[in-house]
């Protein structure tokens, strides 16, 4: 690979000729490592206040005076073993309806992304524009036709109600299609001469090459349904047993209270979770989706 | 071509059989997402079309709210149009448009140029800067309040530092002139690393010979970035300002979680007090959860409408040669 | 359909009569099961309840208490009519919302505990029963057996739906503002504040007072006021109460009409706004991204706030010194120019009793027009509202008792404060019970109140624009649909 982006910002003397490596990485990190850590202040700002006594959270003061109490686990206690807030609960359901919309957003993604990126069929052009023309309308509106849906279905209450209406998920489709697009036609030739099925051909051949963009497309809608709050608020009644995390953490904001400490430990629980998992699956997509992507 | 033989017997089709049954296959793989796409997208927008010319009224029965709405034809457009808190919210979409999409365009264009080295530790601060973006915008929202409060927040506490006394007397989000730009800074930070994922993937895709050849044309490196990268993610470019602008329509966690829900400090504007946040996203909540489901339904599709001239803007500017 | 034209019309008779018979035999089959359905349920018929509250977490297990409670109370009683009581907690906010999707899915439970400022939505949505029209309701009047209620709280539950007044809840919980003062700070500035000419030992008890306190409390450099306010209407309404300031009337048609601007709303808006924009003693508070007097108050920045009895316990884990005092009242002398008090009055006068005035929230027990057991729903609610169960939510909760017999002795040894807020919560005042009314806070008065602070609109501006905005988009709707509604129902 030819080097071209390595030269391009921030890295070239007046002259235009190459700053030595070192320098170059140099003012790299001086960019980059004051950029990051305001990129994550918030996430520091939050575990930290997490952690503080109340009254402390809203203090700008970090290190305890001698005989001070300013840190506690108390917050974390709370939303752990409150016997009245059943949380383990609330994270497994959030986890089965996250993992189901995203399981089922990726295949019907990936099927339909297969067909409008290779198959040729009347009307597939047209269809595609109205499909995207769709990511235009305001989401909220959905809403309330949806909801009248899922009860005209029956499915108050249940977990095919809380996940199926989210997952005709334009946007992955448009990702896939992209993607697929790309993959080379001598490919799916080959196999279908080598008498692969049409299915064999998707499931060995198309499957295999997209797999980075799917488990992108699998984490983006799993971390946006482990945050949706406003559809399985109102899809469930109050006693369903398949309530999910953020409506759960939302009995914690009190009537009139506003604890900083309390609220930064519930919201702990709707951003940890994620940020491990990413930390675990980045490998498999930012380095998927990027591979080559480097120059030297 | 080899693929003919698949046709069977070998008769000149005007259209070849096999296409035939390419198409089948193209029907049956979109079947699943179409039918998904049909009962819980398309049918709720045609809905919202017949309900943009109903509205609910005060004795709307909740049990049977959508039976009670009461035919008004173009009413709920016409108030709308007529109402300068409407054209507020739009104006102030418009301002985040601008201030958030061409922000975060260059910053995740930047971000990706800096990590598209083999920086020591690329790959790890590649993972840290994308991991914002998958945070909940609400909560995320509600700490960047507590960062930007002018008493105990750290900004006020810098800009102090720095001689600049008037974000402690003002504060970040309680002054009309600032409110959108300090949300739109933290919303960049939090987007800007999927853009970089972006960008890094299609800077990938751009063949080296194209490099090579502007450096046998003796072109430098600012050239290069100019004449030669820039153009040449020109779709990708296109892609993030419309699912960007799809983003601002859209956006609504992030006024409801850094106004405490208010839509902002007030001014005035075209003679009526408006709300410096109150975007046409939180507008349109606040229509929905106040149960006026026909203004609701009727903004949608003007927003569509300003979505859709927007985009095929964009398509002309930027699409020229995608 | 070649069979049927070869068949003689006699065996087409039959075949009608056939259908005819069997139809006959399913008919009685289904009367006589729905029979034996009904006389098998008159032997023993389950009462099932369904219950959804707003309650804060440490409240609850008390609530809980009650519930197991009342069904060993029920059961004894009824052995014929087991009770079953299914309690569920839903987000306080999203509560209005919860009941809307609800109703939709015919899932509305038979009992619901909902903001009294959500009261007005309920009823005109046909979700909330009228109360007194149930056989055991125990009064024989709405105003006899409002005299058993802190009437500010009784208040919001009864409305005009239809043309009919009609109790729609019962009050399950109330709450007002107070002073709550920072005993630490007035004892740090002691020496100023005698030299102001103020007691330190007791927290002010009119506002001009209270500017002399809060003007000595105040260090800008150092980031400490002497007050902190917030801005919403609901924080506002002490200051429209205690000046009598109304905001709706009916003309002589039955027409709502707008009753500000008025000297009154005036003088109560001048007297809040002015703590932040003339005497310089409020911390801009009010604004959104700034600390807000809960928090402030607890960091000692705050040496005022007007809040309520839910921050008592709050404050108390913070180690926080404070006392609770009545809202300031009006000055005397502008009493008495504003007309509110004769002019002979004197500072004990019982007229200058009302010059102090708080607010009312909190939540009532409503029953819903689906419930199927009213009368036992009816039972519960009174027992939760009992002298007995009041009284442990105050000794225990450090609630405001809404019934005034729970006021008397109590044991308040944990919660010192809460008789403050009974005699606070007495003077109270609700807004009018008006539909739409839930849009007049955030969406007209906030914003224009804004204004007014950061001084791009003054007083009278604001109000006027209030009158205007309120008139618009609450009132004149209202009007129409009540003239529409009145002509069909009268049709119907």
């Amino acid at each position: 690979m030819a080097n071209f982006a390595n030269s391009t910002l921030a890295t070239t003397r007046a002259y235009g000729r190459p700053m030595p490596k070192a320098w170059r990485y140099a003012l790299s990190y001086a960019v980059l490592l004051p950029l990051l850590l305001l990129v994550h202040l918030p996430l520091l700002w939050m575990i930290i206040t997490a952690f503080k006594a109340p009254g402390y959270g809203t203090k700008l003061e970090f290190i305890p005076r001698a005989g001070e109490a300013m840190y506690t686990l108390e917050n974390f206690r709370q939303v752990f073993f409150d016997k009245d807030f059943p949380f383990y609960r609330f994270a497994w359901n959030s986890l089965v309806v996250a993992t189901g919309c995203a399981v089922v957003t990726v295949a019907i993604c990936t099927m339909a992304g297969y067909a409008f990126a290779k198959k040729r069929f009347p009307g597939r052009d047209l269809l595609f524009a109205g499909l995207i023309t769709i990511m235009l309308v305001p989401g909220i509106i959905f809403m309330v036709p949806q909801y009248r849906l899922v009860l005209k279905f029956g499915w108050i209450n249940t977990y095919l109600g809380m996940i199926l209406p989210h997952t005709a998920n334009i946007f992955g489709l448009f990702l896939l299609r992209q993607h697929i697009r790309g993959l080379p036609d001598s490919l799916l030739e080959a196999a279908r001469v080598d008498g692969a099925s049409e299915i064999g051909t998707f499931f060995r051949i198309v499957v295999p090459l997209s797999v980075p963009v799917m488990i992108t497309l699998f984490l983006l809608t799993f971390v946006g349904q482990w945050s949706n709050f406003l559809w399985q608020l109102i899809v469930n009644t109050p006693d369903s047993p398949h309530l999910t995390l953020p409506v759960g953490l939302s009995l914690f904001q009190g009537q009139y209270q506003t604890e900083w400490e309390k609220m930064m430990a519930g919201a702990c629980f709707s951003i940890l979770p994620i940020a491990v998992l990413f930390t675990v699956a980045q490998r498999f997509f930012i380095q998927g989706l990027t591979a080559g992507s480097v120059k030297e | 071509m080899s693929i003919l033989t698949l046709s069977g017997n070998g008769r000149p089709h005007k259209r070849p059989l096999w296409l035939y049954y390419d198409a089948i296959w193209g029907y049956v793989f979109i079947v699943p997402f179409l039918l998904v796409a049909a009962v819980f997208l398309i049918f709720p927008i045609a809905y919202s079309f017949y309900l943009s010319f109903r509205e609910t009224w005060l004795y709307s029965n909740w049990f049977d709210q959508f039976a009670d709405m009461r035919y008004v034809g173009f009413r709920n457009y016409v108030d709308l149009l007529r109402n300068p808190q409407f054209w507020w919210a739009l104006v102030a979409t418009f301002v985040y448009a601008l201030l958030v999409i061409p922000t975060s365009i260059a910053a995740s264009l930047a971000l990706a140029l800096f990590l598209n080295t083999r920086l020591p530790g690329y790959r790890a601060l590649r993972s840290a800067f994308f991991l914002p973006h998958v945070f909940d915008v609400f909560v995320v929202g509600i700490i960047w309040l507590l960062l930007y409060n002018p008493q105990i927040g750290p900004f006020a506490e810098f800009f102090r530092w720095l001689g600049v006394e008037w974000f402690k007397k003002h504060g970040f989000v309680d002054n009309p002139y600032t409110i959108l730009p300090s949300i739109a800074f933290a919303m960049v930070l939090k987007g800007m690393g999927f853009g970089m994922i972006l960008f890094l993937t299609a800077l990938n895709n751009i063949p080296d010979s194209i490099f090579e050849a502007a450096e046998i044309d003796g072109a430098n490196a600012r050239q290069k970035l100019f004449y030669v990268t820039i153009p040449l993610l020109r779709p990708m470019i296109l892609f993030m300002s419309v699912t960007g602008l799809v983003g601002v329509l859209n956006a609504f966690a992030e006024f409801y979680a850094m106004t405490k829900a208010t839509g902002g400090v007030a001014f005035q504007f075209l003679g009526a007090t408006v709300q410096a946040a109150r975007v046409s996203g939180f507008y349109l909540y606040q229509l929905f959860s106040d149960a006026f489901y026909g203004h609701a339904a009727a903004m949608s599709f003007i927003l569509l409408l300003i979505g859709l001239v927007i985009t095929w803007v964009n398509f002309r500017i930027l699409g020229k040669e995608a | 359909m070649l069979a049927k034209y070869a068949c003689p019309k006699s065996a087409q008779g039959v075949v009608q009569q056939w259908r005819f018979i069997v139809l006959f035999a399913v008919a009685v089959c289904a009367l006589s099961l729905a029979w034996a359905d009904a006389e098998s349920a008159r032997e023993a018929k389950p009462v099932r309840l369904t219950l959804w509250q707003g309650f804060k977490f440490k409240e609850v297990s008390l609530l809980r208490e009650n519930i197991a409670e009342f069904k060993t109370k029920w059961n004894a009683a009824h052995p014929d009519r087991p009770l079953e009581i299914i309690e569920s907690q839903v987000p306080f906010f999203d509560m209005v919302q919860k009941l809307r999707s609800a109703a939709l899915a015919r899932q509305v439970p038979d009992i619901a505990f909902v903001d009294v400022n959500n009261m007005v939505q309920l009823i005109y949505g046909g979700v909330a029963r009228p109360l007194d029209e149930l056989p055991n309701f125990p009064a024989k009047s709405i105003d006899e057996f409002r005299a058993r209620f802190v009437p500010g709280a009784f208040d919001s539950n009864v409305a005009v739906f239809k043309g009919k007044r009609h109790l729609y809840g019962i009050p399950a919980q109330t709450t007002t503002l107070a002073l709550f003062y920072n005993k630490k700070r007035f004892r740090e500035k002691a020496a100023d504040l005698r030299a102001a000419g103020c007691d330190p030992e007791r927290a002010p008890r009119d506002w001009d007072e209270f500017i002399r306190y809060a003007k000595v409390l105040t260090e800008p450099a150092k980031e400490l006021y002497g007050f902190g306010m917030n801005g919403s209407f609901w924080f506002t309404m002490p200051f429209f109460n205690q000046y009598g300031a109304e905001f709706i009337r009916r003309d002589e048609k039955g027409n709502l009409r707008p009753a500000i601007p008025s000297p009154h709303a005036l003088a109560a808006l001048e007297r809040k706004a002015n703590f932040y924009l003339r005497d310089g003693i409020e911390a801009g508070a009010w604004r959104d991204g700034a600390l807000d007097p809960d928090q402030g108050f607890k960091n000692n920045r705050y040496a005022m706030v007007l809040t309520g009895p839910w921050m008592i316990e709050d404050f108390r884990s913070a180690g926080l010194d404070f006392g609770v005092a009545l809202i300031p009242r009006v000055p005397l002398g502008e009493a008495k120019r504003l007309g509110l008090v004769p002019p002979d009055a004197t500072e004990d006068s019982p007229e200058a009793e009302k010059l102090t005035a708080g607010n009312v929230g909190g939540m009532n027990g409503v029953i819903s027009t689906t419930c199927k057991d009213p009368d036992v729903a009816l039972e519960f609610l009174l027992f939760f509202t009992s002298t007995p169960i009041q009284r442990r939510w105050a000794e225990e909760m450090g609630e405001i008792p809404v019934v005034l017999d729970a006021q008397k002795n109590l044991n308040l040894s944990r919660f010192p404060e809460v008789p403050t807020f009974i005699q606070q919560i007495n003077t109270a005042k609700a807004f009018p019970a008006i539909p739409l009314a839930n849009t007049f806070e955030p969406q007209i008065f906030n914003p224009e109140f804004s204004l007014v602070l950061q001084r791009r609109a003054t007083p009278q501006q604001a109000l006027e624009r209030i009158a205007r905005l309120l008139d618009e988009r609450i009132l004149k709707p209202v009007n129409e649909a009540e003239a529409i509604a009145l002509k069909e129902f009268a049709e119907k």
